[in-house]
């Protein structure tokens, strides 16, 4: 106890103290923050109807960064696999990274899910036991329960291994090692039950299909490590913590693949799509090439496809993937590249057409852009704190100073 | 501000909505014939002004005389918490639905100074709502979507309507080429129509994925919404291949004139900001033996409503003896909702 | 490892797979349920009440169902207050006196086929007649329909043509033709949609 308490005295002392650079980054993202919260208080007093949303696209912005940040999340096992499973060393220094990683896209997804709510004080409700969840029948209540479930394991865990590393202790393996098994294949779950939420709604053809939840884990795995090689060239760069070359081409390998079958996959969907055309191909349609005059997710999607194209030529050829500056940049356009398919380019069209074939466009409001930012700055607010905490206790410059002081 | 683009004047009567170029309004002279029928219905209408007057006469004394107390603000918070926290009503027990909905009209007098009657009836033994739609008959007067939205207490200002009537082209039924949202005079020459709503389906999608079991089957066929269990997901929206749910984006707005007082917990009681709601087959209405508001305002007879149970009801004749259809049949989901033609 | 991966893909999507779908048919399930006649415990006659009905009179069939009389509905009925003496002897006298029914325009088939008399009896006006000069009373005035209109007779008898008043709950009570068609014009009109889409409503008034 005297121990949990020193510590959270310790990390409150380590993350209010930072160059002026990290203190100008955190001003910034509180300030972000406080203005997602002024446009969640509107959208609160309002309703809904303050967001692009409607019956027709009922569901928007939100729920788009939801799905993709889940892909984030569960991408953290790709480093978790192999540093605990494998004992391969040269991962273990980016998988306290990626757990703290997994961590904050999980708080994003919730906060996406809790803002698209219409009625987020009754969402008591979904607690079994005082409420009612709709367990096995709904994919949501399947969603919930893994989300949570992954969050408990990706904050036990690294909390464990902190813990004991922060008194100079050896973490056993017999404790956290189950743990680890699990959450690997939690990670698998959570991405597929998250398709399947999607994938099991015959009234929309553009999501129902099997390849979803493939495709799901494929992008998963190719933009979760890119931003997670993203966020150790920072850390590379700003602390003390040293990363081998070698970790980072290894995740850069990871990356490389499942961009690779995700574009294949990516393939298969629009012959599909395109070489026998139905009506089930509208939504297709629509995003690709527009219908009539609504033709706003042409220009996204398109961006789309050419960013990754670009990055995963890139990475795939070795010699341009080999090169750090090349790699960061594949990384980013990759990521942007599956945030716009993965999110607007997913959930959008969806919806459009409607049952009835109406093609009614979506556009987000200032105050759905403007919580989006917000989430996104408590995401990072959330992941930079766990990282500053991190750092120090890995290179052993934060330890317990418990016994001392007191003897 | 940008979120003002949806906020609606409230003061502002809907002209456009009640009477597009004067509709209804019959301006040709009566002859013989209708002088007949409007004679029993002028004497109907005029007692229903006066009983209405009376009412509201009446609702303004109980107003004035409560509007300030201390006590009743104290009972109106009492009650909102017990609200709050009040379980989910499948699950209730007939006196916790009692309770509520005591509770519900309780609040509605706190707050308004009227009465209203808010029922709590189950469904009737030995029956299964079905519904056939004559689409040789239906001409877009789009009467049934006005009586259900003044049955159904649906927000004025976001002009929720549960009906969508599609006009087509003669010639082929191809959805993506019909047009709901016409602006003639009707029926147009060459065009048939057909209304959607929700089909009540026997295997409803949107009942299995809701997070919380707030919508569901009755035993007489009706799926229902507990307004004040739902959560606000829309997974519900998302899962229904007929366009049957509507959502409250904003807090829902009825004149005090305009509320339909004869309500049913899982029917046409006022609504919130942030729930799902849709049509219920008029709940209020069909429980007591009576047709919803879509079926008695039809003035073509082209809505056809009964117990699917009763071998000698309407229903079961026309689907016995008429060639239906339901639309996507393909998809498993068994609306209670058939179409025909002459 | 991989197959710890496999096994637990399955027992996720095992978990998943959800029982509902496809028992019974709807229509096999009204088959069995709904075979046989069923006692309601209910009943609606309050929301009837105010309509005098007449039982539908088929004398080849039990009654079936109820329809709204008619004849005290009707204003200036019985006609004998005005037609004390049979039609060909009311000739106007004059050319300027008002005709009683001057507001009626016959707009009802071909007028080469059909006129006044038609349906109405001109030696009893009390009645109107059949095509064989069997009066029939104002009140069972769909004998005189289904003479022509025999599939719309029939789709009525059953209730897919015309509407029940009120209630779904038997007993049932039907309109009658004449409820809802103007003998004497029996065409819909065309006209402006009683209220407009959603869509179309805050595309006129953006408010």
């Amino acid at each position: 106890m005297k121990v949990a308490i020193s510590l959270i005295y310790d990390g409150f002392k380590e993350v209010t103290k930072g160059t002026t650079a990290y203190h100008i980054w955190m001003a910034v993202l509180t300030l972000l923050m406080l203005f997602g919260a002024y446009a969640y208080y509107q959208q609160i007093v309002h309703g809904l109807a303050v967001t692009g949303m409607t019956d027709r696209v009922s569901w928007g912005l939100y729920i788009s960064n939801f799905t993709f940040l889940v892909g984030v999340a569960a991408a953290a096992v790709m480093l978790v696999l192999p540093t605990y499973i494998l004992k391969d060393i040269d991962f273990s220094q980016a998988v306290l990274i990626g757990e703290g990683m997994a961590v904050s896209a999980l708080v994003m997804c919730l906060a996406f899910v809790t803002v698209d709510m219409g009625g987020p004080a009754r969402l008591w409700h979904i607690i079994p036991v005082i409420g009612v969840l709709n367990w096995p029948n709904s994919m949501l209540a399947w969603d919930v329960i893994v989300l949570n479930g992954y969050l408990f394991f990706n904050l036990t865990i690294p909390f464990y291994l902190l813990y004991y590393h922060y008194q100079g202790r050896k973490p056993r393996e017999a404790v956290y090692l189950p743990g680890v098994l699990i959450s690997v294949f939690w990670a698998v779950g959570i991405h597929l039950v998250t398709a399947f939420l999607y994938a099991g709604l015959p009234a929309r053809p553009f999501w129902n299909s099997a390849l979803l939840g493939p495709r799901f884990l494929a992008s998963a795995f190719a933009a979760g490590p890119a931003l997670i090689i993203l966020a150790l060239a920072v850390i590379r760069k700003y602390t003390p913590y040293s990363i081998a070359d070698k970790t980072i081409d290894k995740i850069a390998m990871v990356v490389t693949v499942a961009a690779q079958i995700n574009l294949i996959m990516l393939g298969s969907e629009l012959f599909k799509e395109f070489y026998s055309v139905t009506h089930h191909s509208n939504s297709a349609i629509y995003m690709f090439f527009g219908i009539g005059n609504k033709n706003a997710l042409v220009p996204w999607i398109w961006t789309s496809i050419g960013l990754n194209l670009l990055a995963t030529v890139i990475l795939t050829i070795n010699r341009l993937r080999r090169k750090h500056n090349l790699l960061y940049l594949a990384c980013a356009l990759l990521f942007v590249a599956i945030w716009i398919d993965k999110g607007m380019g997913l959930i959008i069209p969806g919806f459009i057409p409607g049952p009835w074939g109406n093609i009614v466009e979506y556009f987000p409001t200032w105050v759905e852009i403007a919580v989006t930012i917000g989430i996104w700055a408590l995401g990072a607010f959330v992941f930079t704190l766990l990282v500053k905490i991190a750092v120090p206790i890995e290179i052993g410059k934060l330890r317990y100073r418990g016994n001392q002081s007191a003897g | 501000m940008f979120f003002r683009r949806k906020k609606k004047n409230q003061d502002a009567c809907p002209s456009v909505a009640d009477n597009p170029k004067g509709a209804g309004c019959s301006c040709r002279q009566q002859d013989g014939y209708e002088q007949v029928i409007n004679k029993s219905l002028d004497r109907r209408s005029a007692l229903k002004g006066l009983t209405a007057g009376l009412l509201a006469g009446s609702s303004l004394l109980n107003t004035s005389c409560s509007i300030t107390s201390n006590e009743d603000e104290k009972e109106l918070a009492a009650l909102k918490w017990e609200e709050y926290f009040k379980g989910n009503y499948k699950l209730m027990t007939d006196e916790e639905k009692r309770a509520t909905v005591e509770r519900l009209e309780r609040m509605y007098a706190l707050r308004n100074g009227g009465k209203i009657n808010i029922s709590d009836k189950g469904p009737v033994k030995d029956v299964l709502y079905g519904y056939a739609f004559n689409i040789s008959k239906c001409r877009g007067y789009m009467d049934c979507i006005n009586a259900c939205v003044k049955e159904n207490n649906q927000d004025r200002d976001s002009q929720m309507q549960y009906i969508r009537i599609h006009e087509f082209k003669k010639g082929q039924m191809n959805f993506e080429m019909a047009d709901d949202n016409f602006y003639h005079e009707v029926p147009a020459e060459g065009h048939f129509y057909l209304g959607t709503q929700c089909f009540h389906c026997d295997n409803p999608p949107c009942v299995n994925v809701c997070p919380v079991e707030a919508t569901w089957k009755e035993k007489d066929g009706i799926v229902v919404i507990d307004y004040d269990w739902c959560i606000g997901c829309r997974y519900c929206q998302a899962a229904c291949p007929y366009d049957g749910r509507r959502f409250n984006w904003s807090a829902p707005h009825v004149p005090e004139n305009e509320i339909n007082k004869d309500q049913h917990y899982l029917g046409n009681r006022l609504r919130k900001k942030g729930v799902m709601e849709k049509c219920t087959f008029c709940i209020q209405r069909s429980r007591n033996g009576q047709n919803p508001a879509c079926v008695e305002a039809c003035p073509t007879g082209a809505r056809i409503f009964g117990n699917l149970l009763d071998p000698n009801s309407t229903i079961r004749w026309v689907l016995a003896n008429k060639k239906v259809f339901r639309l996507k049949e393909d998809l498993g989901t068994e609306p209670k909702f058939w179409y025909f033609m002459d | 490892m991989d197959k710890i991966k496999i096994i637990s893909l399955l027992l996720l999507l095992g978990a998943c797979s959800n029982p509902v779908h496809h028992k019974d048919s709807l229509i096999t399930k009204l088959e069995t349920d709904g075979a046989t006649a069923v006692g309601y415990e209910i009943s609606a006659e309050q929301y009837t009440t105010g309509i005098k009905k007449v039982p539908f009179g088929n004398t080849t069939n039990d009654t079936l169902f109820f329809i709204p009389e008619r004849t005290s509905r009707i204003e200036s009925f019985p006609c004998n207050k005005c037609h004390i003496v049979p039609l060909t002897k009311m000739a106007p006298t004059g050319g300027n006196e008002k005709k009683a029914h001057w507001q009626i325009s016959l707009e009802h088939a071909d007028r080469e086929i059909m006129d006044c008399a038609t349906c109405h009896n001109s030696d009893n006006m009390e009645y109107l007649q059949a095509q064989n000069h069997r009066s029939i009373s104002f009140n069972n005035s769909y004998d005189v329909c289904r003479q022509c209109h025999s599939t719309q007779y029939s789709d009525w008898l059953g209730g897919a043509h015309g509407k029940n008043i009120n209630v779904w709950l038997p007993p049932r009570l039907a309109k009658n033709c004449v409820d809802c068609h103007n003998p004497h014009s029996p065409g819909l009109e065309k006209r402006w949609p009683a209220r407009l889409n959603t869509v179309k409503i805050q595309e006129l008034d953006p408010r």
